[in-house]
């Protein structure tokens, strides 16, 4: 337990340090893992937490970056306030979303959540006059707080991983605490769930608005650090991409998401460096084919995650109770 | 009254391939128990396999089966040596499976192809039907003829043939027909190879009129179950009616709505089935999905 601590006080040590160590250019990786992060945090309590597989948190990751870009660009909002306000639009659409399907598991909830994703995708082609149509948003202003403008990598690295520090201590609280029991309930068994008198609906509401704000978070800070956004940023692929990140992390650990989204966006980086080799026409496709057969393999070989693996390895040592904590619930 | 006409004879049309999709779900739903993503993707298969045999000089009849046989291998396959070893994994698992899987045919389907959509020449050249006063596409034609023949097809499959009898068995009850000695296991491969094959065959019949992309299974997927969903996803010709529902609400909705929401009208009947019907506009009780 104490080893544990000490490890844990580590984090923010190598976290502060780490953009001195690497360079600017994995200052750069490190600040897109951590805002990425943030949105898989909130994916995962949904995927692992709640058990149910969301394919639209791209569009709750566009609708924090439009609503956000669109009121600090065209109406002159402080960019705090525009962040607000877009979360708010993505909690209240999450929300909707949430009540409507409140019933709903499983794979139904995953269809409806696609075709929601998509129409969120096509109000974003189409309403032009707030979003830009196809050609997107460009010049949006950095996030400042009065005359302190985070333009910088640096700057935006400590933002970053600072609101990803709170989100995740929240997440843990929120997991311990009795909601999060229940709702670790409710997945585990609906029925008995509901027969010991919770409102299963509700908590899965409470789960999607809190997946659906995150999201947003994550894409309003991307919308101010990029200046630019664009509606294929939140398309049907970028939710898959989102849905790898939870599945490699592990969609059932806090420390999952920061794994996923670490090796994603390093592999990301690494295929566009490897890819003008192979003539940069198939970038594309062949980035989508490593990141499906990806998903394939890790959900075949390791399906609980990167972040099962120690428990696991316990379990091969013969230490250790079988790991419980980190493998899908089988219902 | 002319305009009327070709409207629901085009949404006929459209909801011919829509079954062709659904059939595929629930006959996989019922005998593996789950909802195979990547449905819509052996539609693209079926196409884009029509398109190369096309390309290679191939006649139409011959294209066709082609493009069911390949679809058919395709769909066989992938369950054999990947979707049959997760099946007992938790449902989570297995969503996140076939959507992976979904992924990696529209990937290799974009590498094959290109991200450009591609023209197939239509079966039947020619100019369109006319028929009280309004114009029938002859590709509208081929595609009704098609779904008619394929129906005709699987209900003698299922009610005559003695494959047919072991896989509504599993589809009945799985554990009694692995007692009478049915292989489940083969079932659901067999499941898997009829689904895409049908699939198949939609997506090669609707080549001419949409043309071949790498991404057209994805929306074709999701018609599709909305379509089985409002025949309660459980019975065969259930899916096939509510795949005609949808195909005429979508023909004669996007008039009165603008074009480029055509596509929210499924989102939106998926939604009231499932808040209304779960069990389907033909389902007997209203229990909770």
């Amino acid at each position: 337990m104490r080893r544990k601590s000490v490890y844990l006080a580590l984090v923010p040590v190598i976290v502060v340090v780490c953009p001195w160590i690497v360079g600017p250019f994995w200052t750069q990786i490190m600040l897109l893992t951590g805002l990425y992060a943030i949105c898989i945090l909130g994916l995962s309590l949904l995927i692992g937490h709640a058990g149910l597989v969301s394919l639209a948190q791209a569009a709750f990751w566009g609708i924090g970056a439009y609503v956000s870009a669109f009121l600090s660009l065209k109406h002159g909002f402080p960019t705090i306030l525009a962040l607000m306000s877009g979360l708010a639009v993505a909690g209240i659409v999450a929300f909707l979303l949430g009540w409507l399907t409140r019933r709903l598991a499983g794979h139904y909830l995953t269809l409806v959540t696609l075709g929601a994703g998509m129409i969120m995708n096509l109000i974003f082609v189409e309403e032009s006059w707030w979003t830009g149509g196809a050609s997107g948003l460009s010049g949006i202003p950095h996030l400042s707080l009065g005359s302190w403008v985070i333009d910088s990598d640096l700057r935006m690295y400590y933002l970053v991983w600072g609101i990803l520090g709170l989100v995740m201590v929240l997440i843990w609280n929120l997991l311990h605490s009795p909601w999060g029991r229940t709702l670790q309930a409710t997945r585990d068994s609906s029925t008995a769930a509901s027969a010991t008198g919770v409102d299963v609906g509700r908590f899965k509401v409470q789960a999607f608005v809190a997946s659906g704000v995150l999201a947003a978070l994550s894409g309003a800070l991307y919308a101010h650090y990029m200046t630019f956004v664009s509606p294929e940023l939140f398309s049907f692929k970028q939710s898959i991409l989102f849905l790898l990140m939870a599945v490699v992390g592990g969609p059932l650990s806090i420390w999952g998401p920061i794994i996923g989204a670490l090796v994603l966006t390093g592999l990301t980086e690494a295929l566009r460096s490897v890819m003008p080799m192979f003539g940069t026409d198939a970038v594309g496709p062949l980035e989508t084919l490593i990141f499906g057969v990806l998903l394939l393999v890790v959900i075949l070989f390791l399906p609980s995650g990167v972040m099962s693996l120690p428990a696991k390895a316990k379990i091969v040592r013969g230490e250790g109770k079988p790991w419980r904590r980190y493998s899908w619930p089988r219902t | 009254m002319a305009d009327t006409l070709q409207l629901v004879l085009s949404g006929l049309a459209l909801g011919g391939i829509y079954a062709l999709i659904a059939v595929g779900f629930v006959t996989v739903f019922k005998v593996c128990g789950l909802i195979n993503f990547a449905q819509g993707d052996f539609a693209t298969v079926g196409a884009l396999s029509l398109a190369m045999f096309f390309a290679i000089g191939l006649p139409t009849w011959l294209a066709l089966l082609g493009a069911i046989v390949v679809a058919a291998i395709v769909g066989g396959v992938l369950h054999r040596v990947f979707l049959d070893r997760l099946r007992d994994q938790a449902e989570t698992v297995q969503i996140i499976a076939t959507i992976g899987l979904s992924i990696v045919l529209q990937s290799v389907g974009q590498l094959l192809m290109g991200s450009q959509p591609r023209a197939v020449p239509p079966f039947l050249p020619g100019q369109p039907y006319h028929l009280m006063g309004g114009a029938v596409p002859r590709q509208d034609v081929v595609i009704l003829v098609a779904v008619a023949v394929l129906f005709v097809l699987l209900y003698f499959f299922f009610e005559k043939s003695y494959a047919g009898a072991a896989l509504r068995a599993v589809m009945l009850n799985r554990d009694s027909a692995r007692l009478l000695g049915i292989s489940a296991r083969s079932m659901a491969t067999f499941s898997f190879i009829i689904g895409a094959s049908v699939a198949g065959l939609g997506g090669a019949v609707i080549a001419p009129v949409t043309l071949v992309s790498y991404d057209m299974g994805l929306t074709l997927g999701l018609k599709g179950f909305v379509a089985a969903v409002v025949g309660g996803l459980s019975d065969v010709p259930g899916a096939v009616a509510g795949a005609f529902i949808l195909g005429l609400l979508e023909s004669v909705g996007a008039g009165f709505v603008s074009s480029a929401y055509k596509e929210a009208i499924a989102f939106v009947v998926l939604i009231v089935i499932l808040l209304w019907r779960p069990n389907g506009l033909f389902g007997k009780s209203a229990d909770r999905v």
